[in-house]
Formats: structure tokens, sequence, C-alpha cells
């Protein structure tokens, strides 16, 4: 791969809606190959809901009802600033569909201006295309990784793109965790572009944009097609078998500082044990040990965070409740996650003590809800 | 004596009482509504979530029994209560009191004589979910519905008279109970069960629903041609439930394009006919809702309701039976305007209505 350094960017002037941008037919060196147009659709809903609720909750849980347009954008002869976000001559672009906010653009852009002393940024690298960033923001939270990144691989093989010959541009400082997870996708460290954010800015005759599946909780109905083709990758490179459903699973997470914690944390992780769930915290596990642990769940139980989203990683039918605060935080996304996969998932909320950001789970709650996951099996 | 008849018939030394089975209870999962808006509470949560079990289906049968006032069964000094026919225990203690103090006149029934109805039959959705459904029950444990007689209340609407006219009963085949002047000393008494328990309906509901409507002479609607999308209002329903901004809330319905009907000024076959077409049916919760048993699979019947247990979930139950979807609009709830939980004034925040119709309308196919 020959990497060649060229002229510096011009200043960014301005932030575009890459839409808006390609729906000018002035601009024929931006292309957009869509795969599946936007829909409208009720929300998945949740099998079961215990607990506290408010209006807002609800209407999180229910309200939603657009789902994403997606496809892939190609770019010629156009820049990449950090974050994979796309420049072409003095405009960046953004775009929600790419998980990339107007207001995060203009952060990069802005930044990449006064890096340059105003008139420039920095210099740039010439990189054969086609370029693929392989992740967005934010790649290291597991949500965005599981949901949005991972399955673009599917959206660039429905656009016609061979993954095998792709050229996918990821962070200089790329952690362990996910060098390991880009090799057991198939990637090898060859097809890989490692850009160093804020001291260069890579160029390419062609990038490539996949959207991700995801509009604010709502998923594509393509959703689950598209996890099952990454999931197939890793798979066969792991030698990993299809999953087997024979464990109930507890999963514990570390409080996150900033989100409300489950007070009564080991009351509720005892009740678990007892009704035969291994408590486990993948936090600490490389991918390949959470896609095998996952592998093996029949239910997955715990505190919401996207750490329950590695139930993508388990069969079909999988059981899951998630507990949380009863109030408008992390999103529901568990629900779509879980539909898509042909999985069930239910809520127990907890009142939220803001004084301490906390909340409590009632024992009758959560008891009343591991006999639901256990019914008809 | 009091005793569920069930356990009962379990000891094994009640050689007078036998029965039929057609399907078994059991344990489910309860169906998921497709969305709740507005505020809803661990109670609501409760209600909709946490009933698990189904009712086991089949007919009993008595030889030489009293039947007692609400259609409760005695033999033997013992009087049966039973969630099968929604004769709760402290009912039939009720009753079964006041008899003995009573020392009523006896009158003999020769032949068999079946029981459909029970507390509740002044509401007309209880006949709907949970007596007519019964003559499934019978015809299925081989009973000749033509042949039969049928115990009813003394103050037997006009309008049930005319509905059980319409399923082909005849005023003939109608045996009235005068309360609390007699009890009727019955040669063989029918017990079918209901197919509820709770919220839950056994999926035999769905068959035993489609056997009574197929017999009903559906006429066309007064009020509407073929509407598909419906709002069944209670404005014209002297009730205990009121929806404060009924107003406000049936104006946006009727910008929306739904229709504003009034089951309960038509006849049965009317309702059968309006509802035949629906794919949308939306209003407050009631029995005019259950209309729905008329309404195709995939019909969304969204009912707006307070935050009190009462009046309960059966649409949820009603509707997964069928095939169909149900949702709800909570209101912001005032109780006690009678006695209880029953008497409710509530709200629709008008901004959930809203959105609750924009999710009916994503459940329809685009069009395009």
């Amino acid at each position: 791969m020959s990497d060649t350094l060229s002229r510096t960017l011009p200043r960014i002037a301005r932030v575009a809606d890459l839409a808006d941008h390609q729906a000018r037919m002035d601009q024929p060196l931006v292309s957009y190959r869509q795969i599946a147009p936007a829909g409208r659709s009720p929300a998945p809903p949740p099998a079961f809901l215990f607990g506290p609720s408010d209006p807002e909750l609800t209407r999180q849980i229910y309200g939603q009802i657009e789902t994403p347009e997606i496809g892939v954008t190609s770019i010629e002869d156009a820049a990449i600033a950090p974050t994979g976000v796309g420049i072409r001559g003095d405009v960046a672009f953004a775009s929600a569909a790419l998980n990339h906010p107007r207001e995060h653009v203009a952060t990069i852009a802005a930044r990449l201006n006064e890096m340059g002393g105003g008139d420039t940024v920095p210099p740039c690298r010439q990189v054969p295309g086609p370029l693929v960033p392989l992740f967005g923001p934010a790649e290291d939270d597991t949500m965005h990784l599981l949901v949005d990144y991972l399955p673009r691989l599917w959206l660039l093989d429905q656009a016609g793109y061979a993954l095998d010959a792709l050229t996918f541009l990821v962070p200089d400082g790329l952690s362990p965790f996910l060098q390991d997870l880009v090799a057991a996708l198939g990637i090898p460290p060859a097809r890989l572009v490692r850009y160093a954010h804020w001291a260069e800015v890579i160029r390419t005759d062609l990038l490539v944009l996949p959207t991700i599946l995801r509009r604010h909780d709502r998923l594509s109905p393509y959703f689950g097609q598209a996890t099952a083709f990454w999931i197939t990758r890793l798979r066969a490179t792991l030698a990993q078998p299809p999953p087997v459903p024979i464990e109930k699973l507890y999963i514990a997470t570390p409080d996150r500082p900033g989100l409300p914690h489950l007070r009564n944390r080991h009351r509720i992780e005892a009740v678990a044990e007892r009704r035969g769930y291994r408590v486990a915290n993948p936090e600490q596990m490389s991918f390949a040990e959470r896609a095998a642990l996952f592998s093996r769940a029949s239910h997955i139980v715990g505190p919401y965070t996207s750490m329950l989203h590695h139930s993508l990683l388990a069969s079909e039918g999988t059981r899951i409740c998630a507990l949380r605060a009863a109030q408008r935080d992390s999103g529901t996304l568990q629900t779509g996650v879980a539909a898509a996969m042909g999985q069930t998932v239910g809520y127990v909320f907890g009142g939220l003590d803001h004084a301490n950001c906390s909340f409590n789970i009632e024992e009758s709650d959560f008891r009343r809800a591991l006999d639901l996951l256990d019914i008809d099996l | 004596m009091i005793a569920d008849i069930g356990r009962h018939l379990a000891l094994g030394d009640a050689p007078h009482l036998a029965f039929t089975a057609i399907a078994s209870s059991g344990h489910t999962m309860p169906p998921s509504p497709l969305f709740l808006l507005g505020p809803t509470n661990p109670v609501v949560h409760d209600e909709l979530f946490g009933q698990t079990e189904l009712a086991e289906v089949g007919t009993y049968t008595l030889t030489d029994a009293v039947l007692a006032p609400s259609g409760i069964a005695i033999k033997d000094g013992v009087a049966f209560n039973s969630t099968a026919f929604i004769h709760p225990a402290h009912h039939v203690q009720a009753v079964a009191g006041r008899l003995l103090a009573a020392d009523l006149p006896v009158r003999r029934v020769r032949g068999t004589l079946a029981v459909i109805y029970g507390p509740g039959h002044q509401t007309y959705g209880h006949w709907l979910v949970d007596f007519l459904p019964r003559l499934w029950i019978l015809a299925s444990c081989g009973h000749d519905l033509a042949t039969l007689k049928y115990a009813v209340p003394p103050e037997l609407t006009p309008a049930t008279r005319r509905l059980l006219a319409q399923l082909g009963i005849r005023k003939t085949q109608l045996v009235s109970c005068r309360y609390w002047r007699e009890i009727l000393h019955v040669e063989h008494l029918l017990m079918p069960t209901g197919l509820r328990a709770l919220n839950r309906l056994h999926p035999h509901f769905a068959p035993a629903t489609a056997f009574w409507t197929a017999r009903l002479n559906r006429t066309t609607s007064p009020e509407a041609a073929a509407p598909t999308h419906l709002f069944v209002s209670r404005a014209k329903v002297v009730g205990s439930r009121i929806l404060d901004n009924r107003g406000r809330i049936e104006a946006i319905a009727s910008q929306r394009g739904f229709t504003i009907v009034h089951p309960q000024t038509m006849t049965l076959g009317e309702q059968a006919a309006l509802f035949s077409t629906a794919r949308v049916i939306v209003g407050e919760y009631g029995s005019g809702l259950h209309g729905s048993v008329h309404a195709p699979p995939g019909t969304l019947t969204i009912g707006l309701r307070g935050t009190a247990r009462h009046p309960s979930f059966v649409q949820s139950g009603v509707a997964h039976a069928l095939g169909q979807h149900a949702a709800y609009v909570f209101g912001a709830t005032t109780l006690g305007h009678t006695d209880g939980e029953v008497g409710q004034v509530f709200t629709i925040e008008p901004e959930d209505f809203e959105r609750a119709l924009d999710i009916a309308a994503a459940l329809e196919p685009d069009p395009a």
C-alpha cells in the first residue's frame, strides 16, 4: 500500500449536511447508493415492564416510529478528518446517518482550522481508495461499536464492495481490544491504514462512508441481517461454534460516573444467583471471550448498560431483562437489538434517587421478571 | 359449605359432578401491548404483564343440583365457587348465606339446563367476552344448542334477549329464575366455563368467538359505511368513568379521519357489520371497544383510560386471542368520583393521543 504525502488541505470554510449536498445535482463527485429507504413502523414492544415509570419513559420506549434510510456514500478526491468526517474541497460533511452530527463536525473543523494556523489544516497523506473509516465517534463505546459500526460491513457488502479488497482507516491509537476484534473480523493488519488524529489529514481518491443502521433508538429492519453478517465472519475466524443456550447470565458491570447505579445490587445479584444465574463481568474480557460467554446464554439479566447489547451474540429466543432507573437516560436500544435477533426483552424500573444518582429495584418486581423469563420454556 | 368446584371434583367423592375438558389450564407469558403512552405505574404494569395463567376450559355437569341467583350451582349443601364462572368465593358465600336465611320455595326443572351467564351480565362486554363464547364450549362438549334450555337472570335486558334471539336461541329455550323468590332444582345442570382468567383469554377464545359471530345476521350500520378507522365514543354512556377532555380528543380523532360511533345505539348485527371493516379502533376503555371481536386479525384497538387497575385490561386478552393488537393511552386520573376506584375522572394529553394515532398509522402498510 503506497501512501504519499500530499499538499495541505485548504481551511474548512463550512459544514454542510451530506444529504443536502448529495441532492444537489452539481456535485457529481459525491454519489450515494441506497440500500433501503427510511420507514415508519411501531417500535417493537418490550415483553414486560415492572416498577415505576413516567410519560417520558413510555414515550421513549414506544413512541419512536421512524426507522433510518441506509446506504453507502462515496466521495471522490476527499479528505478524512478525525472520527471519519468526510471533507471535500473546503466543505466538511455532517450527517446524522453517519453518526456525524453537525455540532461534532463543526468542532472537528474548528480544531483543524486552528491547528493549521489559520490558512491551512495539518498536512495531508494520500491513500489510494476505496478507503473506508471502519469506526466513527466513540468507537470505544460498546453501544456504538456493536450497534453502529460493525453492522456497516454488511452495508459495504450490499453496496457491492469486496470486503477483502477494501482498505480501512482506523485511529492510530486503536486499543488492543479493538485490534483483536478487527483481526477476528477477518481484516488483516495489511488492510488497515492507521491515522494519527490531529497530526495529519488523510486524502483519498475514493472515500466510502456507509451509514449507520440506527435512528435514535430505532434500528433498520436490516439490522439483524447486518449483525448476522459480521458475527458469521467473527465466528469463522475464531473457529467458534454457533451459540447454544445453556446458561443464565447476570451481567454485572462496574458503576459508571454520572450514570445512576443500582443501589441494592448485592441483594439483586444474590436473588439472581439463587435462581441459577452466573454473575459475570465481561468488561475486562476480550471480544472473543465475550462472544464465547454470550453464545452460551439462554437468559441475560442485569443493569441496563451497553454490555447487554452483547445479547446479539446469543441465540435466537434468548430472554433478557434490563434493570434501570425510571428516567429517560441511556435509551431503550436493547429492545430493538433483541427484536432484531429474535430475542425477548423486558424491563424492571427502579425509582431514581437524584441526590445519590442511584436507583433501587424492588426485589418483588425482580423476582416476577425472573418468573416470566422462565415461563413457556 | 363453599367449595371450589374444580378442587371438589378432584377429591373424587362427588359422583354427581363431572367435567368434560376441552383444554387444560396453563401458564404463558402475557401478550405485550403494542404501546403504552402517558403516565403508567406499577399497578398498571402488574395488570398488563404479571398475569400468566390461562383458564381450564370445559363443562361441568351436575345431576339434581340447585341453581341459585347469579348462576351459582349448589349440590348436597355445597355451593360452588370458581373463577371459571366468575363466581369468587366471597360472592358465593354472600349468596349462600342469604339463601339459608330465606328458605325459598323450590321449582323443579326437568331435563338439561345450561348456565351461560354469571355476575356482570348487565354489562354488554361480559356477554361478548365471558358468556357468548360458552356456546362454543357447550357445542364442543357435544351438546345440541338447539334443544338445550338456558338459564337467564330475571332482569335480562331486552337488548340481551334480542342478542340471544339473533344467535338462534328461542324464547321457549329460556328459563328465568326469580331471584330471592325461588330457587331452581335442575335435573341436569350444565356449567360451561368461561375462557378468561382475569385479563388473559384462552387461545380457544378465537374459535369460540368465531362460532357465535358466524350466527349473526350482519346488517349495515346506519351510522357509517364501511369505515376502517373508528372512534368508539362513550359520550352517550352514563358511566362511572369520565374522560375530562372528551370533546377535544374526539375532535382530534375526527380530524385524523376517524368515524365517531356509538355502538350502544346499534343492534348487534349493525355492530358486527360496523366493526368487521375496522383496522384501527380507538376509544375510552369500555365494552364498546370489545366490538373488536367482529374485526379482522391485525386490527389495532387503542384504549384510553385512567391509571387505576379498574376497568382492567381484558382488551389485551381479546386482541391477543384474535390475532389483533391492543394499546393504551393513559391519562392523569382522579379517583373517588363514585365508589372506590370505579369512579374516575381522567384527562388524556392531546400530545399522547396524537402520538398514538401516529403509531397506528405507522402500523399500516405504506400505500406506496
